[in-house]
């Protein structure tokens, strides 16, 4: 073997690199913190695949209204005209629709009152997100101001705030949830809205869970708020307002966003719970919880196909949810290394 | 007459921690005139800082309170002032520059960004106005392609660099007193002295009034015209740089001065060092605050607290019982050492 090496002779493309670098210098484009997150969050393959999944259910969920049966709730499934109602509820053998195992026409069967659960499993989707994000905003709202009003006044304040935080984190979550969730219903003095569906269960969800972000927030801006670039602001007349919201809020949003996340997860959870035990909303909405509640009445019979699509597509959901989270955690954390998952 | 550009009359400034109340500052009283350029000399602790933020008015109760005392900017108590007022002069008329450049800006901002909200805090001029004279502020800190380093966060800047980024902030609107404290200890020797040279050129150019904090004695006689010499929470010595430097007056200042290093000192001679460590401010010795450290103290040095006296110079005041009695500046300091060492 010769140890003579070719003469390095350039291509075009080399040529066409070589002179851009000569043009540009030595100047490199800046990488922002945004740049690193982004490059970090790609890496994370699971995150990615979740986020993907997430979209495609989102999307699907979305556009219920054109691709399944009003509200999911109909006795029939979807293409035929309501007129031929009583017609359509028997098939071929004189049976009604009810309990049809997954086929052509109903991908996922029926239900023992002859609905679509395909149709319902999309429906609920909608419930399940709602509720997700719903409380995902209001925890991050509440936990985000009561932390940093905590965290950056000391003294009575930062007691009474922690204090009562304290208390929220000490009531057990699927009790209270219970009979609060219960109550929902007959508080007369709520609007129709807030007492059933989605709305109230968000609302009841985002009061008990916005302990945990409260005491981060409050965490991140006792040490953030001691940094010398707080007392420059200070000192060049920035006002609490401009300081807590402009100077500190953008260094704490990392555990921010990661925790927000983690509580969509929780939420879809806690709510599935609610509805497998019927306290949460109320049917005929229909909810991934209700649904596997209702399924799980039918399974023993034979009938597993409702339990198994509600309670997959839940999990699921929850779990990609809960694989963003990490992978927003692992990006947002910029003193970790980089490591393939 | 006008009134001084700035007058601290009797100023004390407290912390109550868990041990007592550590009395930060005590009796302080001074005048600083237009365009002055005044060193704040002393070791860490001696209330050199608290003194500075007293007059920004950025000590936080409940943890620090300012007791007693007067702050007379252009002959207006800013001590007397709501916090809204106080926001318009800080950043405003009264700038400052902190000791640790890389962590005195914010990460998550451009640099254009806090310079530009600075302005616009403080100037009544449009966001595009604020960016052009943000410009023109980097362009006099010499930095380099002002313009596109404009966008870039701080962490993409070196110390020196973003020290420079903090002169052109507490300089962007035109303050009559910037107060630099510490501003060169963070960096590296070799950059000290252009960052120090830069910051009074554009101070002088302006008309500013530089408060300059440092413990570095070398600092204060290349680019003070007065020094004022603090020790636990007490002026103990002021005058002219040269005075202070050529006829020090107070133990204090004279154990300061001959314990630097000086490139005509002989090979393996000792070197001067003030003895001891300094008080703690909760309980502070009876007498003069440096007798148990003093090589000079005498009786009525541990029964009365020395006031500040003229002595020496035409402008210089100490507050020691014997400066009238000693000629520190004949005192061999080198052979002293010497001596204690035996």
């Amino acid at each position: 073997m010769s140890n003579t090496r070719e003469p390095f002779e350039p291509d075009d493309a080399t040529l066409g690199l070589l002179e851009a670098e000569e043009v540009e210098g030595i100047s490199v484009e800046p990488v922002t913190q945004w740049d690193l997150f982004w490059t970090r969050l790609r890496r994370h393959r699971l995150a990615m695949l979740s986020a993907g999944f997430l979209v495609a259910v989102a999307f699907v969920v979305l556009i219920a209204p054109w691709i399944t049966c009003p509200a999911g709730d109909q006795y029939q499934f979807c293409g035929r005209p309501l007129e031929h109602f009583a017609e359509q509820l028997k098939d071929d053998g004189g049976r009604l629709y009810v309990n049809i195992a997954p086929r052509g026409d109903f991908l996922f069967g029926t239900d023992e009152l002859a609905r679509d659960v395909m149709s319902r499993v999309i429906h609920g989707g909608r419930a399940s997100l709602l509720v997700g994000l719903l409380t995902g905003a209001i925890v991050a709202g509440l936990g985000t101001v009561v932390g940093a009003l905590a965290g950056y006044y000391p003294g009575p304040i930062d007691q009474s705030l922690m204090r009562f935080t304290d208390l929220v984190l000490g009531l057990p979550l699927i009790p209270v949830a219970i009979v609060v969730g219960r109550l929902l219903p007959e508080l007369v003095f709520l609007p129709e809205w807030m007492r059933r569906g989605v709305w109230g269960i968000s609302f009841l969800l985002g009061f008990l869970l916005w302990g945990t972000l409260a005491r981060i927030v409050r965490a991140e801006f006792l040490s953030l708020r001691e940094k010398e670039f707080v007392e420059a602001a200070r000192a060049a007349g920035a006002n609490d307002r401009r300081i807590i919201f402009r100077h500190i809020l953008p260094n704490a949003i990392s555990p921010i966003i990661v925790q927000t996340t983690l509580i969509v997860g929780t939420a879809i959870i806690v709510e599935a719970a609610l509805s497998f035990l019927g306290f949460g909303v109320r049917p005929p909405i229909p909810t991934w919880g209700g649904m596997a509640a209702e399924g799980a009445g039918v399974a023993p019979r034979g009938y597993w196909w409702e339990l198994v699509f509600a309670a997959s597509s839940l999990i699921m959901t929850v779990l990609a949810v809960n694989y963003i989270g990490d992978g927003l955690r692992d990006a947002l954390d910029p003193t970790q290394t980089i490591e393939r998952k | 007459m006008t009134p001084p550009l700035l007058e601290v009359n009797d100023l004390r400034t407290y912390f109550a921690t868990e041990e007592g109340v550590v009395r930060a500052v005590e009796n302080v009283s001074f005048t600083m005139e237009r365009g002055e350029r005044r060193g704040v000399v002393g070791e860490s602790g001696s209330g050199k800082s608290v003194t500075a933020m007293s007059v920004m008015r950025l000590i936080e109760p409940p943890a620090g309170e300012i007791v007693t005392g007067e702050i007379l900017f252009n002959g207006v108590n800013l001590l007397a002032m709501s916090e809204d007022q106080m926001q318009e002069v800080r950043g405003g008329q009264i700038a400052m520059i902190f000791q640790d450049p890389m962590t005195a800006l914010n990460p998550v901002y451009t640099i254009g960004d806090q310079l530009v909200e600075t302005i616009l805090l403080h100037q009544p001029v449009r966001r595009r106005e604020a960016r052009e004279i943000a410009t023109q502020a980097l362009v006099d800190v010499q930095i380099p392609s002002a313009t596109q380093r404009l966008d870039d966060y701080p962490h993409q800047f070196s110390g020196g660099m973003r020290q420079r980024v903090m002169i052109a902030m507490g300089l962007s609107c035109n303050p009559e007193l910037l107060i630099a404290d510490e501003p060169t200890t963070a960096l590296d020797v070799t950059t000290q002295a252009q960052i120090l040279d830069l910051m009074l050129k554009l101070a002088e150019e302006r008309g500013t009034a530089v408060m300059l904090i440092t413990h570095d004695l070398g600092v204060v006689a290349g680019f003070c015209d007065t020094v004022q010499v603090m020790y636990a929470g007490t002026i103990v010595e002021r005058g002219s740089a040269n005075e202070i430097y050529y006829d020090p007056q107070h133990p204090y200042t004279w154990g300061l001065l001959s314990s630097m290093t000086r490139l005509d000192q002989a090979q393996r001679q000792r070197l001067h060092s003030v003895k001891g460590a300094p008080p703690s401010l909760i309980n502070l010795p009876r007498g003069c605050r440096f007798r148990p450290r003093c090589d000079f103290a005498i009786d009525i040095c541990g029964k009365a607290l020395p006031a500040l006296r003229q002595s020496g110079g035409a402008l210089q005041e100490s507050a020691c019982h014997r400066a009238a009695e000693l000629d520190l500046a004949s005192l061999d300091a080198a052979k002293l050492a010497e001596e204690r060492v035996r």
